[in-house]
C-alpha cells in the first residue's frame, strides 16, 4: 500500500520533473567535485607509478605496481627534509606573531569607542587589498638595510606582521561577541587588562584563534614570492622555493616532481580536512558576529 | 608648572587607559611594512638603484618611467595582464555564482561539495602551476593530451602555441580561485531572507524569476566586493605563470608582475630580462599600484553612486 502510493506519486508529472531536476543538480555537483579533486588524485597516482607506466599507461590511475622510489629519491637526492622543517618554522613563527599582535589590537578596537574607528577599520581593509608582489622591491631594500635578508627571523617577521590587519579584523568579531560584563567582573576582582584578556576572554574564543592560526599557517606554508626574495641561501629555503629549483627548463622526471609537489600539498590538506569542522565553525561564527 | 605637569600626566594616563596601547604596536608594525614600502617605492622608482650597489643609487628623475613606456615588452606585458583580467574575471564570477547557488540548495553532502570546490585554495599557487604543467604536458605522459589522443581528437600544444598557453593559464587561474569567490557569494546568498523568497513562490514566481528579481539585486553589494578582490588578485598574477608557462612561448603569457620580479631578482633570465635593476622594477611597481588604485577608486565611486541613488 505504502509502496504503491510512493510509486504513484513518484510517477506523477511535477514530482517526476522535480526528481529529474534534482538528479541533474547532483550530477553537476559531482562533476564539479571531480574537476577540483582529480588533479591531486592524478598527482598521487603519477608519484606511485613505476617509470614504465608514466609513458605507456598515462591514463591508468591505479599503478600496475606501487613504486616508492621517487619518495625515497626525493628525500635522498634533495634536501627536502630540511625544506620541510624550514617551512614549518616560518609558517608557525609567522602565525604566532600575527596572533599576538592581532589579539591586542582587536581587543583595543572592540572594547573602546573612539572617533574615526570605522574609517580606521575600512582603511586597514583597503590597504590589505594591495598584493604583496607590488611591495617586494621596497621591502627587499628595507630588510636589506636592516640586515635581515637571508635570515630566518627576517622572513618570520615579514609573515607575522603582514597578517596583523587581517587577524585584527578576524578576531574583532569574536571580542565583540563576548559581553563586556565579563571584563567588568574581572576588573572588580582586581585583574589587570592583560590578565582579563589572557585568562577570561581568550579561553572563550579558542575556535576563532585556532581558525586564524590555521589560515595564517596555510598562507605562509604556501608562500613563494616573499621567501624567494628574502632567502637566497639554499639551506634556508622553504619547501615551495626548494621545489621551484627542481623544475628544470625541460622537466622530464614526472615522478620526482609529483612527489615533491605532494610533499607540499599533503600536510596542508591533512590539516585542512582534520580541522575543517573547527575551521568552518570558527569562520562561520566570525562572519555572523561581524 | 605643576599644573602643566599634572595636565600632561593626566593626558598620559588617559592615553594609557585608552585603546591605543593595545592597537598601536601591531598597527604601527603593519603600516611600516605595508604603507611605508608603497611610498618608499615612489622614491626608489626615481633612482638607478641596483641590487649590487644598494647604497650608491643616483637620482635619475623620470628616466625609469620614460624607459618603460618606450619598452615594447613592458607595454605588451601590461596589455596582456589587462586582457587576462578582463577575460577571466567575468567567467570566474559566473562560474562562482553558479556553484554558490548549487551548494546553497538542500543537497545531501553539500558540505563535502563545498569543501572540494575550495580545495585549490589550500594549495600553493606555485605548486598549482607545477601540477597543471604536468597534467597538460605535451609529451605522452601528460594526462590531458593522452586522454585526447585516446579519444581520437589529437594533442593540444598547451605550451608551444601562444593562444593555447594563454588558454592554459586562464583556465588554471579560474580553477584555482573560483572557490574563494564562491565562498564570498555563498555568504551573501545565506543572508537573503527566506521568507521573502517563500512569499514570492506563493505569489507564483518561478525559480528564474526568484533569481533575477530577488536574489541578483540583493547580491549587488557583495558582488561588487567580490569583483574588486578578483580584479586586484588577478592583476598581480605571478607564481602560477612562473611554474606553468614561464611567461612563454615567446612572451605570450608574460605579465607585468612577472616582468617586475624578473627585473628585480631574476628568473633564469626570463625572456631576455636583465636582473638586479631595482630602480626600474620599483617603477613597474608604481605603475602596478597606479592601476590597482584606479580599480579601487572606481569601485568606491560606484559604491558612493549607489548610496546616493538609494
Amino acid at each position: 500500500m505504502a509502496t504503491q502510493t510512493i510509486f504513484r506519486s513518484a510517477l506523477s508529472g511535477p514530482r517526476l520533473a522535480k526528481t529529474a531536476n534534482r538528479s541533474l543538480l547532483y550530477l553537476i555537483a559531482i562533476a564539479a567535485t571531480v574537476v577540483f579533486v582529480f588533479p591531486v588524485i592524478w598527482l598521487i597516482s603519477a608519484s606511485l607509478k613505476p617509470n614504465v607506466d608514466i609513458y605507456r599507461a598515462p591514463l591508468n590511475l591505479i599503478p600496475s605496481e606501487v613504486d616508492w622510489t621517487p619518495y625515497e629519491k626525493v628525500f635522498r637526492v634533495t634536501p627536502i627534509a630540511r625544506y620541510l622543517l624550514n617551512s614549518f618554522t616560518y609558517a608557525l613563527g609567522g602565525s604566532a606573531i600575527t596572533l599576538f599582535f592581532s589579539v591586542l589590537a582587536s581587543y583595543g578596537l572592540s572594547r573602546h569607542i573612539f572617533t574615526g574607528k570605522r574609517t580606521f577599520l575600512t582603511f586597514l581593509l583597503i590597504v590589505q587589498l594591495v598584493p604583496q608582489l607590488v611591495r617586494v622591491v621596497p621591502i627587499y631594500i628595507m630588510m636589506s638595510s636592516l640586515g635581515l635578508v637571508n635570515t630566518q627571523i627576517g622572513l618570520i617577521l615579514l609573515y607575522g606582521v603582514g597578517g596583523i590587519a587581517y587577524g585584527t579584523w578576524f578576531l574583532k568579531g569574536y571580542f565583540d561577541s563576548i559581553p563586556k560584563d565579563l571584563d567588568e567582573a574581572a576588573w572588580m576582582d582586581g585583574a589587570s587588562k592583560f590578565a582579563t584578556i589572557w585568562r577570561i576572554l581568550l579561553p572563550t574564543m579558542v575556535p576563532g584563534l585556532a581558525a586564524l592560526l590555521i589560515l595564517q599557517f596555510i598562507g605562509h606554508w604556501n608562500d613563494f614570492t616573499t621567501a624567494a626574495i628574502m632567502l637566497r641561501v639554499p639551506d634556508l629555503r622553504p619547501l615551495t622555493v626548494g621545489i621551484y629549483t627542481l623544475i628544470g627548463p625541460d622537466e622530464t622526471d614526472f615522478r620526482l616532481l609529483s612527489t615533491a609537489a605532494l610533499v607540499n600539498i599533503v600536510p596542508v590538506v591533512v590539516v585542512f580536512s582534520f580541522l575543517q569542522r573547527y575551521l568552518v565553525a570558527g569562520l562561520a561564527a566570525g562572519a555572523v558576529k561581524r | 608648572m605643576t599644573a602643566a605637569l599634572s595636565r600632561s600626566t593626566r593626558r598620559l594616563e588617559r592615553f594609557a587607559g585608552g585603546p591605543w596601547p593595545f592597537i598601536l604596536p601591531g598597527v604601527l608594525l603593519y603600516l611600516a611594512l605595508s604603507i611605508y614600502p608603497i611610498l618608499y617605492q615612489f622614491y626608489l622608482a626615481m633612482t638607478d638603484m641596483q641590487v649590487t650597489s644598494l647604497s650608491s643609487a643616483q637620482w635619475v628623475g623620470l628616466e625609469n618611467f620614460a624607459f618603460l613606456f618606450s619598452d615594447s615588452r613592458f607595454l605588451d606585458a601590461i596589455q596582456f595582464t589587462l586582457l587576462f583580467v578582463l577575460i577571466t574575471v567575468p567567467v570566474q564570477y559566473t562560474i562562482a555564482f553558479a556553484l554558490a547557488l548549487l551548494v546553497d540548495q538542500k543537497l545531501r553532502g553539500r558540505i563535502v561539495f563545498r569543501l572540494t570546490y575550495i580545495l585549490p585554495l589550500a594549495i600553493s599557487s606555485l605548486i598549482i602551476g607545477l601540477m597543471w604543467r604536468l597534467l597538460m604536458h605535451e609529451s605522452a605522459a601528460g594526462f590531458i593530451n593522452a586522454l585526447l589522443e585516446q579519444l581520437g581528437i589529437g594533442t593540444i600544444p598547451f605550451f608551444s602555441n601562444p593562444n593555447w598557453a594563454r588558454f592554459a593559464i586562464f583556465f588554471v587561474n579560474i580553477w584555482s580561485s573560483v572557490g574563494s569567490t564562491m565562498v564570498f557569494l555563498l555568504g551573501g546568498l545565506q543572508t537573503i531572507d527566506v521568507e521573502q523568497l517563500e512569499a514570492a513562490t506563493v505569489d507564483g514566481a518561478n525559480a528564474w524569476q526568484r533569481f533575477f528579481l530577488i536574489k541578483l539585486p540583493l547580491m549587488r553589494q557583495i558582488s561588487g566586493l567580490a569583483l574588486i578582490f578578483m580584479f586586484v588578485g588577478t592583476f598581480g598574477i605571478f607564481e602560477k605563470i612562473l611554474a606553468l608557462t614561464f611567461g612563454g612561448p615567446a612572451n605570450a603569457t608574460f605579465t607585468i608582475g612577472f616582468y617586475m620580479f624578473a627585473t628585480a631578482f631574476g628568473a633564469r633570465g626570463a625572456w631576455g630580462t636583465t636582473a638586479g635593476l631595482l630602480g626600474r622594477a620599483a617603477a613597474m611597481g608604481v605603475v602596478m599600484f597606479g592601476v590597482i588604485l584606479i580599480f579601487v577608486l572606481l569601485y568606491l565611486w560606484l559604491v558612493m553612486f549607489e548610496r546616493e541613488e538609494a
